[in-house]
């Protein structure tokens, strides 16, 4: 699949769709400066990969080949395709801004699932601390890469 | 304070720390700490 092809497909997904598929290319590429980027720098193939793995969770409904092939770009179009569908959000990555009719009908639906879920003890609960130590640890990569 | 949160709650808070923290590592901090402020304001005051 060429890129144009990619991309294409892409831009046609729905919101939900190109929010969560913007952030795992967000995942593949983080890490790098622009001029790594510009060289065509990789991130670490497990960084890659673990995007790769979770796609199927965060974008179950999306054709998982379309979602491969946006993933194993090369690393200046994986760069170039974020920024793309993060132009086609309302207000940027969601949580950068609330606003926007199609985003507010989206979270409104969102809340009700993870509620749902909640009520169904479905969602299991971590403690803040743990998210903050992951949340500290994930920075500490980003800052100084393997 | 302790206190625990879902999941799905812990994958946005992930998502827009490393979003900040690619523009400028102080924002992730700072987003850290109004984050946890916020939420004990919740606590707080529900």
């Amino acid at each position: 699949m060429d890129y144009g092809v990619i991309e294409k497909s892409c831009l046609a997904l729905d919101f939900d769709e190109r929010a969560e598929l913007a952030f795992l290319l967000l995942d593949t590429v983080k890490g790098l400066s622009d001029e790594q980027v510009e060289r065509g720098e990789e991130t670490p193939a497990a960084q890659r990969k673990e995007a790769l793995k979770v796609s199927g969770e965060l974008l179950p409904e999306t054709d998982p080949a379309l979602v491969q092939a946006a993933l194993s770009l090369p690393v200046k179009e994986r760069d170039v395709l974020m920024d793309k569908l993060r132009d086609t959000l309302d207000d940027g990555f969601p949580g950068e801004k609330v606003g926007g009719r199609e985003w507010e009908e989206a979270w409104g639906i969102e809340i009700e699932r993870r509620a749902q879920r909640a009520r169904e003890g479905k969602s299991k609960s971590i403690p803040w601390e743990e998210v903050k130590k992951k949340g500290r640890k994930l920075l500490n990569e980003l800052r100084y890469p393997s | 304070m302790n206190y625990d949160i879902r999941p799905e709650a812990e994958g946005d808070y992930l998502k827009a720390l490393v979003y900040y923290g690619i523009q400028r590592p102080e924002l992730s901090l700072e987003f850290e700490a109004e984050f946890e402020l916020f939420i004990e304001r919740i606590l707080e005051s529900p």
